[in-house]
């Protein structure tokens, strides 16, 4: 056998794979379009300069290519970026609130041991041109009842406010290189050097004490009173209005239970303006997804308008519900059928007319290959030609459905037989 | 006074064998695990010590990736690895013990670097932290070629292997013994506390309850 490789953090997915990924995109396409979010597909491709203009550091770590005329193009490394871009230039008289969602592939080169691909499976969304609580809440409820849809049991959101930290340091007047440092040591989840930055700053005791208690701030909704001691100036006090209020239309949704508030969660500062999430589950070491309200980036486009979005990796959401159940993907009748392509062609046709999925297999297969091929295919029985118009109909087992090239022991099972016209009506029941 | 029992239920440490082995379960002895069979064991890596907790055993370089994957909730490890790594982890706290230096060190006698390395434009550097090593010569804005070693690194001078090395020092003994002198010091380490990105927002009570009690008996 020869091995052709494919490039590090990239994946073949296979039908099974690509089965239950298409469950998940759906039933999270259900949720959306329950909203009304409208399904946007860009570009693959970007140019630089539109990169260039979200002013992102971290794009600097792209896919990047030439065009023929020598122009750099991006990989995309996400989706809100190019979406910014659409509204901006294809949407820029539609009045807001504009909903968009999306289900694409984005791209960014990772060192291999990172657990992460160099290609990922996002779905996500972004809601345009409104900026209040009401906004970030159904964003926190559509997101919430899309992981509900997709069957993950086990989970939180973890829910902060860039703000409220910003502001805090202002009021501390901490800026420049001090400010910096505290960004720098936050961005790499290094307490130690935080607390050393920390103490080292020019201002007053108290207010170190609060830069440090605010970091550390997480847990239930007590977490909203505790912060309300830390509080300094008007800027905080709106801030922690503001995520009040979405903690309580949150709960009008009746998801409050969903919500683990994390006043120190620090997801990229130069981007994010307001609220900032992110989904855990279980076992997984991973963020499943996340996102926050970004009011700067489509100012960057020549639009200004708040924004506020999401990006769930359905990689990582695949693997967290495999772990909590698995995919509960709908089932559609189906059949393998010795003989599908020919002589049966007709049963086939009218097996598939009345929505069952036929298997074809050629005539004269020998039945053990055909109960592994009809496992491999996934199909839930297997129709066997048995003289005249009889046709015997074996079950193949559940398991063996999901274990491609096992036909699970049901080799040489003998189910009942059928005649041709019956087959129609007992596989469609 | 004694310390009252902790409750961590369902949580997973990564522990170090090797130096910070001893240190480390000490300080976990005494805020309320029993550690008894991880010492009395260096044959087991998985130690069940009651009420859901458990302690495994890693060699130190694979600490913080048991914990970034989320296979460990917290873990134990020199802040040196962690500088090398660059592991996708909260680092909690530093813990004090198993001080030591990350030093770039040369053989007696004048600085390599200089008229020797004239000609040939790059120095050979020998260590096993080729990261940290590569980083700091970079911000030097100096061109090196690093040699990967995984022991011994004080060899590679004296068979003309490298022209100089970056390694751990704690007391410059070792330096000293293989007349190499110490030139620049590049970082200062001990062991850390670290924890996974997950963990430290599910399981948050927990882990602020042990890196409270830590802190108390570190800052002592």
């Amino acid at each position: 056998m020869k091995i052709t490789p494919i490039p590090p953090g990239t994946k073949d997915v296979l039908p099974a794979e690509a089965a239950e990924l298409r469950h998940l995109r759906q039933s999270i396409r259900d949720v959306f379009d329950s909203f009304g979010y409208g399904e946007v597909i860009t570009p693959t491709l970007e140019t630089e300069a539109a990169l260039e203009t979200a002013g992102e550091k971290r794009f600097r770590n792209s896919f990047r290519l030439f065009d023929e005329r020598g122009e750099v193009l991006v990989l995309r490394p996400e989706m809100t970026t190019p979406i910014a871009r659409v509204v901006a230039t294809r949407m820029a008289d539609r009045e807001p609130p504009i909903r968009l969602c999306y289900f694409a592939g984005a791209f960014s080169p990772i060192s291999p041991q990172r657990g992460r691909q160099s290609e990922f499976r996002q779905a996500g969304l972004e809601l345009i041109g409104l900026g209040e609580p009401a906004v970030d809440a159904e964003v926190l409820a559509v997101l919430c009842r899309a992981l509900d849809a997709c069957g993950l049991v086990d989970y939180s959101v973890g829910l902060g406010e860039a703000s409220f930290f910003r502001a805090l340091l202002e009021s501390a007047g901490v800026s420049g290189e001090s400010r910096d440092e505290i960004f720098a040591a936050l961005v790499e989840r290094d307490m130690v050097r935080l607390s050393a930055a920390v103490a080292s700053l020019d201002a007053a005791a108290d207010d170190k004490t609060a830069i440090m208690d605010v970091i550390a701030l997480r847990g239930g909704s007590e977490v909203l009173r505790r912060a309300q001691d830390l509080v300094r100036g008007p800027r905080m006090e709106a801030a922690l209005k503001r995520l009040a209020r979405t903690y309580y239309l949150v709960s009008r949704y009746g998801l409050a239970d969903r919500i683990l508030f994390d006043l120190g969660m620090f997801r990229n500062f130069d981007y994010y303006t307001g609220i900032v999430f992110e989904v855990y589950s279980g076992d997984l070491g991973f963020p499943i997804g996340g996102g926050g309200r970004y009011d700067g980036l489509l100012a960057r486009f020549g639009r200004p308008a708040p924004a506020v979005g999401f990006a769930i990796g359905l990689d990582r959401l695949h693997i967290a519900v495999t772990g909590q159940g698995g995919v509960r993907a709908a089932v559609r009748p189906s059949v393998a059928l010795i003989g599908g392509l020919e002589p049966e062609l007709d049963l086939a046709n009218q097996l598939r007319d009345s929505g069952v999925a036929v298997y074809a297999l050629p005539a004269g297969i020998d039945e053990a290959a055909a109960l592994a091929l009809a496992a491999d295919a996934g199909s839930m029985w297997l129709a066997v030609p048995a003289g005249g118009s009889d046709f015997r109909l074996i079950r193949l087992p559940a398991r063996a459905q999901a274990e491609p090239g096992t036909p699970g022991g049901a080799g040489g099972r003998l189910g009942p037989v059928l005649k041709r016209e019956d087959l129609v009506r007992e596989l469609t029941a | 006074m004694a310390q009252s029992p902790l409750h961590f239920q369902n949580l997973r440490l990564a522990v170090p064998r090797g130096n910070l082995l001893a240190p480390t379960l000490d300080l976990l002895e005494r805020v309320g695990f029993d550690v008894g069979e991880v010492r009395a064991n260096d044959r087991k890596l998985i130690f069940e010590v009651g009420e859901g907790r458990t302690i495994v055993t890693t060699r130190p370089s694979d600490v913080p990736t048991y914990v970034e994957y989320g296979a460990a909730d917290a873990g134990f490890v020199g802040k040196d690895v962690l500088l090398e790594h660059r592991r996708n982890v909260y680092e909690l706290l530093d813990l004090g013990y198993g001080a030591c230096r990350v030093v770039y060190a040369t053989p007696e006698g004048r600085a390599p670097e200089e008229e020797e390395l004239r000609p040939l434009g790059v120095m050979r550097v020998a260590s096993r932290y080729p990261n940290i090593t590569r980083n700091y010569f970079e911000r030097l804005g100096k061109q090196v070629e690093v040699i990967e070693l995984h022991g011994s690194i004080e060899l590679a001078p004296q068979v003309d292997l490298a022209e100089s090395i970056v390694d751990l020092t704690s007391s410059g003994e070792t330096l000293r013994q293989n007349s190499l002198v110490e030139r620049a010091e590049i970082a200062r380490c001990s062991a850390r506390l670290i924890a996974n990105r997950v963990s430290h927002k599910l399981k948050a009570g927990l882990i602020d309850e042990l890196v409270r009690r830590l802190e108390e008996l570190t800052v002592e």
